[in-house]
This record gives C-alpha cells, sequence and structure tokens, in this order.
C-alpha cells in the first residue's frame, strides 16, 4: 500500500500580504490513507487544503498528484474534492440536482448515468429520501453529508475536509462523522481538518500537528495524543483539555 | 372653472397609439439595456487589465452623471456633425439603454457580489470554469436579487422616455404636446397623460410583485 503517494508536497510556502501563512510544508499522503490535520486557529490548516485544490495559489513548493503537478494542464480538475465548514451546497438546485448538475456539466455524463449515480450516492450518505428537496429545507447535517456525495460523484482521487463539522450543532455531527467512517470503508483518501480530536484519533491513520504555518510534528494518533514529542504539541493538546 | 375632457375623448386614438410607442421604445430600449448592464456588470466583477477596466468605469461614470436629456440631444444632434446619423427613434432607444445600462449595471454587479463566495469555491472545486460556474451557479442566484430592482429600472426608464418627444418621435408626451398646441386645454391633457403614465408604471409594479413572489417561492437561501 505505501509506495508511491498519491499526493506530494514539496517546500510549499503561501502568504497573503507579506505573512507567511505556509513556510516550507512537505507531506505525502499515500493511497487510502486517512490524514487529520490539528492545530490552533491560523495555523494555516485550512490554507493548506485551499492551496491542494487550488483555491489559493501558492508562492513556491510544487503539489503534485499522481505525480504530475496540480498546475499541469493534463491534471483533471477533479482528481480532489472539496468539503466546506459552510457546506455551500447550490441553493438553486435540489438536493440530486446538486450532485449530478457538476456531472452533467463538467463530467459531460448523460443525464440517466448521473441520475443512477447521484441516487446511488444518496443512499450511500443515507438521503435517499430527499433528493427532491432544496437545501434550506434540510438540517446542517443533511446539507453536509449532500456536499460529502457531491464530491465524491466527481470520482476525485482523494477529499479533503475543511472543518466538515464546525458549522454544526453537536447532535449533528454524528451523522456526518458516520458518512465519513463509511467512506474510510471504501478506501477513500482523505484529509481531514478538524477541532474534534476524538474522532480525528478514531478515525486517522496519521495526524499532522500544525502550528504558526509549519507542520511541528506527525505521527500515528496514539503518538500525537498520547506520547507528543514537542512541547508546542503538548501545550495545545492541554489548552483544548484534550489531555492533562 | 370650464374644463373641457370632451377633447381627450376626441384624441383618444391618438393617445392611445402613443402610449403603445411609449411601451415599444421603453421595452426595447430595456432589452438593449439589459443586455449591456450584464455584459458590463459582470466584467466589471472580474478581474481585468486596468486600461478596460478603466473604459468600463468611464462609460458607467459619464452615463450616470450626465443628464439624460443632453445625452439624447448629443446623439441625434451632435454625432451627425461627425457623420453619423442616426433616425431618431433608433437614437431614442440607444440613448436611453445606454443611460439606464450605466445604472442597471451597478445593480448587476451588487447582485453578483452578492452571492458567497463559497459558491464560486464550490464550483470551481467541482471542476467548473469561470463562465461555466457564471451562468450555472451565480446568475441563478444573482438574477433573483436583481430582479426586484431591475423592474424598478423599467418604471424609471418609461418614464424617462418622455424626454425622447424632443427627437420629434410622437410618443405619449409629444403627442400631448401636440394636441396643447391645437386645443390650450393644458390642464385637462396634462392631467391625462399623467393618469395614463401612472396606469403603466402600476401594472409594472404590479407584474414585478407577481414574478417576486414566484421566484421567492423557488427556494429561500
Amino acid at each position: 500500500m505505501k509506495d508511491i503517494p498519491i499526493l506530494k508536497i514539496t517546500g510549499l510556502n503561501k502568504s497573503f500580504s507579506g505573512f507567511k501563512v505556509l513556510q516550507e510544508i512537505a507531506l505525502d499522503v499515500y493511497k487510502k490513507e486517512i490524514i487529520s490535520i490539528i492545530g490552533p486557529s491560523g495555523s494555516g490548516k485550512s490554507t493548506l487544503l485551499r492551496c491542494i485544490c487550488k483555491l489559493e495559489f501558492i508562492d513556491s513548493g510544487r503539489i503534485s498528484l499522481n505525480g504530475n503537478s496540480i498546475y499541469d494542464k493534463n491534471c483533471s480538475e477533479t482528481k480532489v474534492g472539496m468539503v466546506f465548514q459552510q457546506f455551500n451546497l447550490f441553493p438553486h438546485y435540489t438536493v440530486l440536482e446538486n450532485i449530478i448538475k457538476p456531472l452533467m456539466t463538467v463530467g459531460r455524463v448523460n443525464k440517466n448515468a448521473a441520475m443512477e449515480i447521484g441516487l446511488n450516492l444518496l443512499s450511500k450518505v443515507k438521503l435517499e429520501d430527499k433528493e427532491d428537496s432544496y437545501p434550506h429545507q434540510l438540517s446542517g447535517g443533511q446539507m453536509q453529508r449532500v456536499a460529502i456525495a457531491r464530491a465524491l460523484a466527481m470520482n476525485p482521487n482523494i477529499i479533503l475536509f475543511d472543518e466538515p463539522t464546525s458549522a454544526l450543532d453537536p447532535e449533528l455531527s454524528g451523522e456526518v462523522f458516520q458518512a465519513i467512517r463509511d467512506l474510510a470503508g471504501d478506501g477513500m483518501t482523505m484529509i481531514i481538518v478538524t477541532h474534534e480530536m476524538s474522532f480525528a484519533r478514531e478515525i486517522s491513520d496519521r495526524i499532522i500537528f500544525m502550528d504558526q504555518g509549519r507542520i511541528i510534528e506527525e505521527g500515528c494518533p496514539e503518538k500525537i495524543f498520547d506520547k507528543p514529542e514537542m512541547e508546542r504539541t503538548l501545550l495545545f493538546l492541554k489548552r483544548i483539555k484534550f489531555i492533562d | 372653472m370650464d374644463l373641457k375632457f370632451g377633447i381627450i375623448a376626441d384624441n383618444w386614438i391618438f393617445l392611445l397609439s402613443a402610449a403603445l410607442l411609449t411601451i415599444k421604445i421603453t421595452t426595447f430600449s430595456f432589452l438593449l439595456a439589459l443586455i449591456v448592464a450584464f455584459i458590463v456588470g459582470t466584467l466589471r466583477c472580474e478581474k481585468l487589465p486596468e486600461a478596460i477596466e478603466k473604459v468600463l468605469s468611464l462609460y458607467v461614470e459619464v452615463f450616470r452623471g450626465t443628464p439624460l436629456l443632453i445625452q439624447l440631444f448629443f446623439i441625434y444632434y451632435g454625432l451627425p456633425s461627425i457623420g453619423i446619423n442616426i433616425p431618431g427613434f433608433l437614437a431614442a432607444i440607444i440613448g436611453l439603454a445606454l443611460n439606464s445600462a450605466a445604472y442597471m449595471s451597478e445593480i448587476v454587479r451588487a447582485s453578483i457580489n452578492s452571492v458567497p463566495v463559497g459558491q464560486q469555491e464550490a464550483s470551481f472545486v467541482l471542476g467548473y470554469n469561470r463562465f461555466q460556474s457564471l451562468v450555472y451557479i451565480i446568475y441563478p442566484q444573482a438574477v433573483r436579487v436583481a430582479i426586484p430592482t431591475l423592474m424598478n429600472s423599467f418604471s424609471t426608464m418609461l418614464k424617462e422616455s418622455s424626454l425622447v418627444s424632443i427627437l420629434a418621435i410622437t410618443e405619449l408626451t409629444r403627442i400631448g404636446n401636440l394636441i396643447y398646441t391645437r386645443t390650450y386645454r393644458a390642464f385637462e391633457i396634462y392631467l391625462t397623460l399623467g393618469v395614463i403614465y401612472f396606469i403603466m408604471t402600476y401594472a409594472v409594479s404590479l407584474i414585478s410583485r407577481k414574478i417576486e413572489k414566484r421566484i421567492n417561492k423557488a427556494y429561500v437561501c
């Protein structure tokens, strides 16, 4: 399983008007691996995800997917899926349309085939009865599950989650976590930025701790949460009262 | 007091056809203005070379910053001096359209900007290019915001179209003036003109309320 990384980041730097948001980031993600990125607000976690899906340009460094730079013309746009904190569902489309319209517009899939994919994915996230609802008729947890199905429909190599439960009431987080767990069971490669330490610990193969734009420490969940080597990691985990 | 509304009855056929011409001029101008406004408003939301941005903003500022009457005079009486002859009807439509489009492009721009940036980002990550994102994701949401204000622009145009009477187009205001010079019944004539303009703009606002209700039913943000 761990031979060539599916996603490889080297020497990545990014600054916003002089302020260094990401500094010398290096990260390899292997197929089927689940990585959680934790760290204090403003540590650059979300920006890192936004660089990977090209929502931000990078100042220097290289991000490659299956060996091709993500800026290469021949690197397909849809190989990286993204699930946003604010869901960003399209309000003028129904639940099913949210999934099939991108397939038809971008993926050039015909309507019947797209419908089949869409309905399958909806039953996967347990929303088969909501296909004709509009996003505003759903709960936050349901919206986020539609967003996950929408990202999956494009058949990405990797899915990025940017704080997928931060906009949700705590009792709705569980259903989103379950959807992510199901994806993990299917062998999807994922990077999850989250503040939910228990979930990160449970689901991840590897935890990355970031602070002030740098990767401070990484390792398996047991190492990071039980025996962090770096002072800053320990301080962060103490501050959020995840360890005492 | 000696009021003679009989002259209105005698001239009703002229008033009616003039009112229809007013509607025709306004509709043509509005459609042309819509096209210009969408192009200009959309372009002004994009990152463009500075020269193009300057030209677009110059257009908007000049047409908003000068009287429509002067613009009409300039197009109809001024341009022939440099060899551009535009017939009255066309000059009226171009003048009205360019003037309103300057205002309407700002409505379009504000409506596009009112669509949350996350919509654009989500579509981009899903692989939409800028054009697809505009057509399928941004416009449907922006138009919904823009429609009530754009309908208001239509009413404004309807009223401002009375200025094209100076281009010798026999629309409603000019017909009123012509009847006045024959009869000298200013009170009856201008009151009637006002009533006809009011009926037309009121009808527009009723229609726009209907449309608004329809689009609000489709979905709530």
